[in-house]
């Protein structure tokens, strides 16, 4: 599905990603794992079509599949809206038909129906990393890209977003960057390791 | 005449609505409003192109709109003149000495601060939600719409700024407008006919205005920054 060519990234000289090759496969979940400063959200951007590389290819086996994607940044960003509004921020860039009472049945199925109106900047990091979650599956997508989904949620928003993942890969591709393995034995797909900015 | 009579005549003047004192006042506004809405329309389209989309000519576009911000209004009114003068190019148009001129004029001087202003609010704005809108795979023209929104505050604080240097300009609508009495007369060219002539208390009244509206102005612009600040962000 996504085939990464002797990709190489790199800033003010320092070598971020160094050659990698490796091909995702297209009905499994794709784990990349490493270290802090590994170069796991560097590969991922450069993936998504982010961030640029400054050597090597991407190749995509279907036409405008980045069209079809969706980005859940290790820091939420969300716009100065409520989360309300963010939420159909995004509903509205696609011609699916999701309605504002779909979006909000899915977090009243989540049990987050208290933070509809609350204005998405003022909720705590946890719930903001949550609502971006919910946000990128909305226009449901082909392919979603994860940087660190679970890192710093308490074990109540692990669990959630785990669960999530775990049904949304049925049907979707997904590609998780994590820190730890602790995301491994909970999802079951390819793993690859990254350090120092090179595949093991 | 002392200086205490002076201004209780000044304050009469601006407190019992004399007919000039308020024509003058309208003429301002009028002027003022117009220019900036007209310089608003050029300048945020423009200044969200400048931070969003790259082309080639960018920063020289960029050094040169700067560049115009330290227009001299004198030399902004003199080219005016030349150019709407029977002899001028645009002599035929028969502008000169119109509210229409003097419109021009302030839209000139203040498209410049605002498309500054304004794109460095929209750097700051596309600096933050970059890599989301990115992620989104939207086009420019969406993008350009949401970052506008997201920065309306500050926008609007910066359309406010425009009306203030608008307000307070005298070099070129004095050229352009010839400060003809109950047509082109401004709160500013007033005040500098009047003080010439000696009607200081006219001329002081005119300054309580011109003051009396900045200080309404940075009102609006607190509030709608307080607005702004405290609504959405943590």
């Amino acid at each position: 599905m996504i085939g990464l060519k002797g990709i190489s990234v790199f800033i003010n000289n320092r070598s971020i990603l160094e050659n990698i090759n490796i091909i995702l496969d297209k009905y499994k979940l794709t784990i990349i794992n490493g270290h802090n400063g590994a170069g796991k959200s560097t590969l991922l951007r450069v993936m998504a079509g982010i961030q640029k590389s400054n050597q090597g290819d991407i190749v995509y086996d279907e036409d405008n599949l980045l069209d079809r994607s969706s980005f859940v940044f290790q820091k939420p960003i969300f716009l100065n809206r409520s989360v309300k509004d963010n939420l159909l921020y995004i509903s509205k860039l696609s011609k699916n038909s999701v309605t504002e009472q779909n979006i909000y049945n899915k977090l009243k199925s989540l049990e987050l129906e208290y933070l509809w109106d609350m204005p998405a900047k003022k909720i705590s990091g946890g719930e903001q990393q949550i609502i971006a979650f919910i946000r990128s599956t909305i226009n449901k997508p082909d392919i979603i890209f994860l940087d660190e989904p679970i890192s710093n949620l308490d074990l109540k928003y692990k669990d959630i977003i785990i669960s999530e993942i775990s049904k949304l890969s049925e049907n979707t591709k997904i590609v998780i960057t994590s820190q730890t393995n602790e995301i491994n034995g909970k999802l079951l797909g390819e793993v690859f390791m990254l350090n120092n900015g090179k595949i093991l | 005449m002392s200086t205490e009579n002076l201004f209780s005549e000044s304050l009469d003047i601006f407190f019992n609505y004399d007919y000039n004192f308020i024509e003058i006042v309208i003429v301002s506004l009028k002027i003022s409003l117009s220019a900036t809405i007209i310089a608003s329309l050029i300048s945020i389209p423009l200044a969200s192109l400048l931070s969003v989309k790259s082309f080639p000519g960018r920063y020289l576009l960029i050094i040169f709109t700067n560049t115009l911000t330290a227009l001299p209004p004198v030399v902004v009114g003199l080219f005016l003149y030349i150019l709407f003068s029977n002899q001028g190019v645009f002599g035929l148009y028969d502008l000169l000495y119109t509210i229409e001129i003097m419109i021009i004029a302030q839209t000139i001087l203040i498209t410049p601060v605002l498309i500054t202003l304004t794109k460095e609010t929209i750097d700051k704005c596309y600096n933050e939600y970059r890599d989301y809108l990115h992620s989104l795979r939207i086009q420019n023209r969406k993008m350009i719409y949401t970052l506008i929104w997201e920065s309306r505050y500050s926008l609007i604080t910066n359309i406010l700024v425009g009306l203030g240097r608008g307000l307070s300009e005298v070099g070129a609508i004095i050229i352009v407008g010839g400060n003809i009495a109950h047509l082109t007369r401004t709160m500013t060219t007033g005040i500098v006919l009047e003080t010439s002539k000696g009607d200081l208390s006219l001329a002081i009244s005119l300054g309580i205005a011109l003051l009396s509206i900045a200080f309404f102005i940075n009102i609006i612009i607190f509030v709608i920054k307080y607005m702004g600040e405290n609504k959405y962000n943590p």
